[in-house]
């Protein structure tokens, strides 16, 4: 699925309401605001059920939300940004929202990056990847959940290393 | 009346190159070990001490070893079947597994003021305190075995007896090596396999070395009184009474009961058993290699014999018979014995054996000793990395945060992780593989290589099945580990940087060729 934030962003210049609307679906649940439809459906080709349909219309109205004009830093995967704004931050609490976010089921799933795209209002995102990631969201061994926390703690560490624990410590590991 | 003499009567089990398997006496067994392939017996103590007591009989017979060259005669001619036959004549008496006088192996006058069921005798049914699942026999009422069974125990418990409380003499001490692996170069018939384990001793070591068979009788009141000596040799090390024993038979033969109560102390401590490989401690000095909750090939390495001659002598002298008879050379070696309770004395936790494929390389010149070594530590430190990405893993899991999480309960939780159980098992495999390839042809480099990758596999599969477990969980999980994972990556870096190493030094090689 490829194209999708491009499609949006070559209605976005024709059509100055398309931000509006997609970001006022925020307030429903995903897929639910009539007014969205006709910006939506047409790329979904009316084939597209379910999670992936709701998943569409998810990131539609994040994009919308997250829309800055005249953005030129490349984008960041979620993760990477997430990471980003915590070593920018250097608060804490990044780390906790991106876990509660990463344990997320389909319900929670819509609020909680809702609010994590919120918290990240200066980074570039990168949205084509995240409709990918979260179109396997629900995948029983959960690829999406763990590539991102792999994203996450290697960029906010990347050389720390383990530090050495001690002999004695070691001969009880046996 | 005496009944069941051991040299005649089938008592020893043994298996023959066909498959086929029958019992056979002592004076069969040794006159025709050239057409056995091996002992067989489904305890590991039976066959270590059966070994054992078919040489301390060698060892009389032959009144020698008494140098290497003696020994290379015996090895290319066979054992000499007269001086057998003689020998097992001139000692018919002593063999006797009943007799009013001088019963095999026990105390004639010992009568106990409590009869012990036969089975304080196997390890296998003892109810006292290690009983073992699907044994049901009851030691109140645990009927009775036939004599070869018994004979056979009795020569077990002498060589594994583990020491603890207090019989009706004295306290009770264990065998002298009684905890330590023992090993048993195996040659291609049971002749080759006597041969590669008969050590040449000292001519007058030799002299005075004297079997239980041939010493004059121990009574039950000398026992009483506490009996101590030292060892004099291998056979009588090798027929050491650890236990003064007593077996009570029916009329036909069978055992029920026995006496049963401490034997003879050993004030040798420092004497060396041929069959025990050893280390240094840097308090203790010259401990035996033991059984341990690892596994025993991870200290392989000290079975190679060299300059230090901590190696199981049998090991190196099996090496120096066949250097010049290269296709006798024992294709495996067996490491038997039992593992107890460092806790309890008496309680025993396991007996196995285990088969190792012997390195043919050590009729060479090259250090194998130390070549095995740099491959264990190879694995003991690939699985450090492991071990501090389990440790990082349980810590990040019950903290879930900044507080730090209590050392005993990490502990506690990388102990049932099974990423280390799992490391050492795929590599224990490996290792089999590698320890077949250690021909003499096969360059030492290129042994590394290939382990070196089997390491850096081992390390990989375990972590990622580690990982697999791990994924499905929740976000917490996922969190610890990942931030665990620095650990493994940087341990299979380095592990890669080292075959690149060996790949390039190998590829020029292979250009000029």
């Amino acid at each position: 699925m490829s194209g999708f934030i491009a499609w949006l962003e070559k209605l976005n210049e024709s059509d100055g309401k398309v931000r509006a609307v997609l970001r006022r679906s925020l307030a429903f649940n995903p897929g639910q605001h009539i007014p969205a439809f006709p910006y939506i459906e047409p790329f979904l080709k009316r084939e597209e059920t379910g999670w992936r349909r709701d998943m569409h219309y998810l990131v539609a109205a994040l994009w919308a939300a997250h829309w800055r004009e005249g953005r030129i830093d490349a984008a960041l995967t979620l993760a990477h940004a997430c990471a980003a704004h915590q070593l920018k931050s250097g608060s804490a609490s990044t780390e906790r929202r991106f876990i509660s976010l990463l344990d997320a089921d389909r319900e929670q799933l819509p609020h909680r990056l809702r609010q994590m795209i919120a918290l990240l209002g200066e980074q570039s995102i990168d949205f084509e990847a995240l409709l990918d990631d979260l179109l396997r969201w629900n995948s029983e061994s959960k690829p999406t959940q763990n590539a991102w926390a792999r994203d996450f703690y290697r960029t906010l560490n990347p050389s720390k290393q383990t530090e050495p624990e001690t002999e004695t410590e070691m001969e009880t590991a046996e | 009346m005496s009944r069941f003499n051991l040299i005649d009567e089938p008592w020893i089990p043994v298996r023959f190159p066909d498959g086929s398997r029958a019992e056979l006496g002592i004076r069969d067994t040794l006159l025709r070990a050239k057409d056995i392939a091996v002992i067989e017996d489904p305890s590991p103590l039976v066959v270590a001490s059966l070994h054992r007591f078919l040489l301390a009989v060698l060892y009389r017979a032959l009144e020698g070893p008494t140098d290497i060259n003696q020994a290379k005669g015996w090895f290319k001619a066979g054992l000499p079947a007269n001086e057998i036959d003689a020998y097992l004549g001139q000692w018919r008496e002593r063999f006797w597994l009943f007799d009013e006088k001088k019963p095999f192996f026990q105390v004639a006058d010992f009568k106990p003021k409590k009869w012990n069921a036969w089975t304080v005798l196997a390890a296998e049914h003892n109810a006292n305190n290690a009983k073992i699942l699907f044994d049901h026999i009851n030691v109140t009422r645990p009927g009775d075995i036939p004599e070869n069974k018994a004979v056979r125990w009795v020569l077990a418990i002498q060589t594994f007896a583990l020491g603890g409380g207090n019989s009706e003499f004295q306290y009770t001490k264990g065998a002298p090596s009684t905890k330590a692996a023992m090993f048993l170069p195996l040659g291609r018939t049971l002749e080759d396999t006597l041969l590669l384990c008969l050590v040449p001793q000292n001519r007058a070591v030799i002299a005075q070395d004297l079997p239980i068979w041939e010493r004059d009788p121990d009574t039950a009141d000398k026992l009483k009184s506490g009996a101590k000596r030292s060892i004099a040799g291998f056979a009588d090390r090798y027929t050491w009474r650890t236990r003064s024993i007593h077996l009570r038979g029916d009329e036909v033969g069978n055992v029920s009961t026995l006496a049963f109560a401490s034997g003879v102390e050993s004030s040798s401590k420092d004497s060396l058993d041929p069959m025990l490989a050893y280390r240094i401690d840097k308090d203790k000095g010259r401990l035996p290699i033991q059984f341990k909750d690892r596994g025993l090939w991870r200290d392989f390495d000290t079975l190679m014999p060299d300059d230090t001659h901590l190696a199981p002598a049998v090991i190196e002298h099996a090496a120096a018979l066949t250097r010049f008879a290269r296709d006798r050379f024992p294709q495996s070696v067996l490491a038997l014995g039992l593992a107890n309770n460092p806790r309890i004395e008496a309680k025993i936790e396991y007996w196995r054996m285990e088969r190792f494929a012997l390195p043919q390389a050590l009729l060479g010149d090259r250090a194998i000793r130390t070549e095995i070594y740099q491959l264990l530590t190879d694995a003991e430190q690939t699985q450090k990395a492991l071990w501090q990405a389990c440790r990082r893993f349980a810590r990040d899991l019950l903290s879930r945060g900044e507080r730090e999480p209590d050392a005993k309960d990490i502990g506690k939780f990388v102990e049932q992780m099974t990423a280390s159980t799992s490391y050492w098992s795929r590599l224990e495999a490996a290792f089999h593989d590698t320890l077949r390839h250690y021909t003499l042809e096969r360059d030492a480099d290129d042994i590394r290589l290939d382990w070196l990758k089997a390491v850096r596999a081992a390390l990989h599969d375990t972590w990622a099945q580690h990982a697999a477990s791990v994924s499905t969980g929740d976000a917490w999980a996922i969190r610890a580990l990942v931030r665990a994972e620095g650990t493994i990556g940087k341990q299979i870096k380095a592990l890669i940087e080292e075959i690149k190493k060996y790949e390039t030094r190998r590829n020029p090689q292979e250009e000029t060729a």
